[in-house]
């Protein structure tokens, strides 16, 4: 049966979906602790990048 | 960060945007810095390419941000959407026809490396086999940024130390 007004039944499922948590953060972002030891974090990416791809013909 | 805005007011997504866009490209020049002679000259930084990754990167987490009601976005978040925008427009061009794999990957690695930056993952716990695949992911799958917020959530978890992790968090 079709109710008559359908708002009726809705507004509990629609609270809880938009209650629905999601991880945050309690800080806003710091370009200073980013960039700090960004050279040597830099240097491990490329030298994981050489490992990854040493021997690969990938998108040659 | 810094932005010009008073004490607690948020700055405007402009200036948030273009300091931004200034850390991605010191990011870019500290990361090319270490290639090998010849293999950095293969390419270069579009900055106004740069500039609307930046701006469309805030645009949009802005927008999920408002809907869930966060007031700052946690580190999974800005991976994925910051992994989402540099794919979306390439900001690094190929200044040569005869490049290195890396050069030819250089958005793909460029992307990853800021992602393992917001994550506070050094690369050298990431398996070189992993990376490859993360690599390959971006370079030939859909990119979702909230499917790579996710992805960069379980990265974390497997690699990241415990201090770095989020035990008891249910969802990303």
């Amino acid at each position: 049966m079709v109710p008559e007004k359908r708002d009726e039944q809705l507004p509990e499922t629609v609270e809880t979906l938009l209650d629905w948590k999601l991880l945050n953060s309690d800080s806003p972002f710091d370009d200073a602790e980013f960039l700090g030891e960004f050279e040597s974090h830099a240097q491990k990416a490329n030298e994981l990048f050489e490992k990854a791809f040493a021997g690969s013909d990938f998108a040659q | 960060m810094s932005g010009g805005a008073q004490d607690g007011e948020e700055p405007s997504l402009k200036t948030r945007a273009r300091c931004r866009e200034a850390l991605l490209f010191k990011a870019f020049h500290l990361l090319v810095d270490s290639w090998k002679p010849g293999e950095r000259e293969q390419v270069e930084l579009n900055r106004q390419l740069l500039r609307i990754v930046s701006e469309s990167y805030f645009k949009d987490l802005e927008r999920k941000k408002d809907f869930h009601g966060i007031r700052y976005a946690d580190e999974h978040k800005r991976a994925g959407y910051m992994i989402k925008w540099i794919m979306r427009f390439r900001p690094i061009q190929m200044k040569s026809e005869n490049c290195c794999v890396k050069a030819l990957c250089a958005n793909e690695h460029f992307a990853l490396t800021v992602a393992l930056r917001f994550l506070r993952l050094s690369p050298d716990v990431v398996p070189p086999s992993f990376y490859y695949n993360l690599v390959y992911s971006l370079r030939y799958r859909a990119i979702d940024a909230n499917a790579w917020a996710l992805s960069c959530f379980l990265i974390q978890q497997a690699y990241g130390s415990p201090r770095e992790t989020t035990e008891g968090h249910r969802t990303p």
